[in-house]
């Protein structure tokens, strides 16, 4: 899993819902804010991941997260989208099932 | 502001061929050929900031969208302005905008007026998947004398920061915070005072930046413009006049409901002052709109057909009589050249008249950007006319006078009514061309009035020499007309050289005239 050019090895016990949690929350708060895609995208999709954990997701949310995320991808100011993106995008389609059972 | 005249390269735009100006961007090449690539934060006067990324396109070679504001067009450009991967990046863009954007459009000033509206309406038309809370921030803060800002309609474009930062240099506004948590805020203790604050509710793309002066007085939508010049100062700035063509059931307070800017690079470019923007109740307030009759021998009714054939008796009579010494005139500097130069033509060369004086408003203070401290618009074009500028001296007018024609209700400001009273008292007729009913109108035996700078067309000869045409931008109330038209017509009738006269159905006729008899006035017309 590569973002931002770190690599952060996780056990199968860990929920991937809780590394989606935090890997949103991460990026969202590193936004710095300047430019659209990245500045409200990230917060968006920290929302929805935000929702999911509280037990109040839909089914329809992952396919929102994976727009959302593909539509920040290349298309911002600096490469922080695309390192946000990037992460987001591979754990929702990798670990799409498990993503499911929580909604 | 202005770039240098680059060779042209070709490029293809959206397949077809286009010319463009080497170093020039995308952006600038494509409206050149009159395709429009939407765009929030980039605005012609500043640098490209590229943060909106509305501006997206697809340029062949390139693996990314690249922006078109900030990308410099090289030679064989490919550029895609309308491919499904632009359009795509685009409603993108538009929906985070609008995620956490208030929708209120219902109750916002900008509606109808409003850029991210527009792209709505052209490129979104999609249904909100957004089902979270919008951040709350605040709606009506209190930025500046006149303007309102409202951070959760802001989509930080920054333009406002940017004109503070890059034209007045008063750095009232800054981006604070981070994320999605940023918002556009005022320093601790500023206030946005300078002269130039109208201009941020102008070049504010969304409903952030409202104008108290504007505010939900009337709808966007229900105003119609007019280009006119300002007239408040000798910069002559170039403006659009919005005005309300009025309702059929009701009648509205007034006509004239916002002043902005029109670019001009040589003269004002994109901005115009606050005095200009919001000075416009002149346009409005204590305007004549009848002919005012006070004194006038026998059953003569004045109308507009029949004004020249009185004023061409009266002063035919003095000239047979030789007597054209007492005969006075008061004009100012709102005239416009082409009325000044009949003015000249008539009085001064035709019929020798020595005592003419100019009564304007008292001199004013510059700010050292485009407002001047001259507070009327045609003084150099005056004084280039050949005018010999002086103020009015009340024993000197008096003095022998007859018959006295004078221009503009700023006679008033200069002296005591009482000191103006006796002087006029002593001439025995008057005629004065005001726009306003004012006091000093019941001085005069007749009061005519006249069409405003916005209400007739001519030209004014800015502080710089430049000569700037108009047109009519509204329509003058009543029987106001405007006063070139009198003064040919009284050209014509005095006799002498009446053909030179007949030759004049419109300011334009008069301006290239002027071209020949004048070389400061040739350039425009060669």
């Amino acid at each position: 899993m590569l973002g931002s050019a770190a690599i952060i090895v996780i056990d199968d016990k860990t929920s991937i819902l809780d590394v989606l949690k935090v890997v949103t929350k991460f990026y969202s708060h590193e936004s710095c804010g300047q430019c659209t895609p990245c500045r409200i995208g990230n917060s968006w999709i920290n929302k929805i991941v935000k929702r999911i954990a509280e037990g109040k997701g839909k089914k329809e949310d992952i396919d929102s997260i994976l727009r959302l995320a593909s539509n920040i991808e290349g298309n911002t100011l600096c490469p922080l989208g695309d390192a946000a993106a990037m992460p987001i995008l591979s754990i929702t389609k990798k670990f799409r099932k498990e993503l499911e059972s929580h909604v | 502001m202005q770039e240098k005249a680059n060779e042209m390269i070709k490029i293809f735009i959206d397949k077809e061929p286009v010319d463009a100006e080497e170093g020039t961007t995308v952006l600038k090449a494509a409206e050149r050929a009159g395709i429009h690539i939407p765009h929030l934060c980039y605005h012609p006067a500043f640098p490209p900031e590229g943060s909106c990324r509305m501006c997206l396109v697809e340029i062949e070679g390139f693996p990314k969208l690249e922006l078109a504001c900030s990308t410099v067009v090289k030679e064989e450009m490919e550029i895609s302005t309308k491919s499904e991967r632009v359009v795509e990046a685009r409603k993108a863009v538009l929906e985070f905008l609008l995620a956490e954007h208030p929708l209120d459009c219902p109750i916002c000033d900008k509606a109808g007026d409003c850029k991210l509206q527009d792209y709505y309406d052209e490129y979104g038309l999609f249904e909100s998947q957004f089902k979270e809370a919008k951040e709350k921030r605040e709606k009506k803060l209190k930025i500046g004398k006149s303007l309102i800002l409202d951070q959760e309609r802001c989509i930080l474009c920054t333009r406002c920061v940017r004109f503070l930062k890059e034209v007045t240099k008063t750095q009232d506004l800054g981006v604070f915070h981070r994320g999605v948590h940023s918002s556009v805020n005022i320093y601790e203790g500023a206030s946005i005072e300078n002269n130039y604050s109208g201009n941020l509710a102008e070049i504010c793309p969304v409903g952030a930046i409202t104008d108290e002066d504007f505010r939900f007085k009337t709808r966007s939508w229900f105003l119609e413009e007019g280009e006119s010049i300002c007239p408040l100062c000798s910069r002559g700035c170039n403006i659009l006049i919005e005005y309300h063509p009025g309702f059929s059931r009701f009648e509205l307070p007034k006509r004239v409901y916002r002043i902005k800017a029109r670019e001009n690079p040589e003269v004002n470019g994109f901005w115009i002052c606050d005095r200009g923007r919001y000075g416009y109740s002149y346009l409005e307030e204590g305007r004549a709109d009848k002919i005012i009759m006070n004194k006038i021998e026998g059953e003569n009714v004045l109308t507009w057909e029949n004004i020249s054939e009185y004023l061409g008796e009266k002063i035919k009579r003095l000239s047979y009589a030789k007597k054209t010494s007492g005969i006075a005139l008061i004009l100012h500097t709102w005239l416009s050249n082409e009325e000044l130069f009949l003015l000249h033509k008539i009085f001064k060369d035709d019929l020798k008249v020595e005592k003419i004086f100019f009564a304007d408003l008292p001199e004013g203070e510059a700010d050292g950007f485009l407002l001047t401290s001259e507070p009327s618009p045609n003084r150099r074009g005056a004084q280039e006319i050949g005018f010999d500028i002086k103020a009015v001296d009340l024993d000197a007018l008096a003095g022998g006078t007859d018959f006295l024609l004078a221009f503009g209700p700023f006679l008033s400001g200069l002296f005591s009514p009482k000191d103006l009273k006796s002087a006029l008292d002593k001439i025995k007729r008057k005629v004065l061309f005001s726009s306003y009913t004012h006091e000093l109108n019941s001085l005069f035996d007749i009061v005519i009035p006249v069409a405003l700078i916005a209400e007739k067309e001519g030209s004014l000869t800015n502080v710089e020499g430049i000569v700037q045409g108009f047109q009519p931008a509204l329509k003058p109330p009543g029987e106001s007309l405007p006063e070139w038209k009198v003064l040919s017509d009284l050209g014509k009738e005095l006799g002498k050289d009446s053909k030179f006269y007949s030759e004049f159905p419109s300011p334009e006729a008069i301006l290239s005239e002027m071209g020949k008899k004048i070389p400061f006035f040739k350039k425009k017309n060669d």
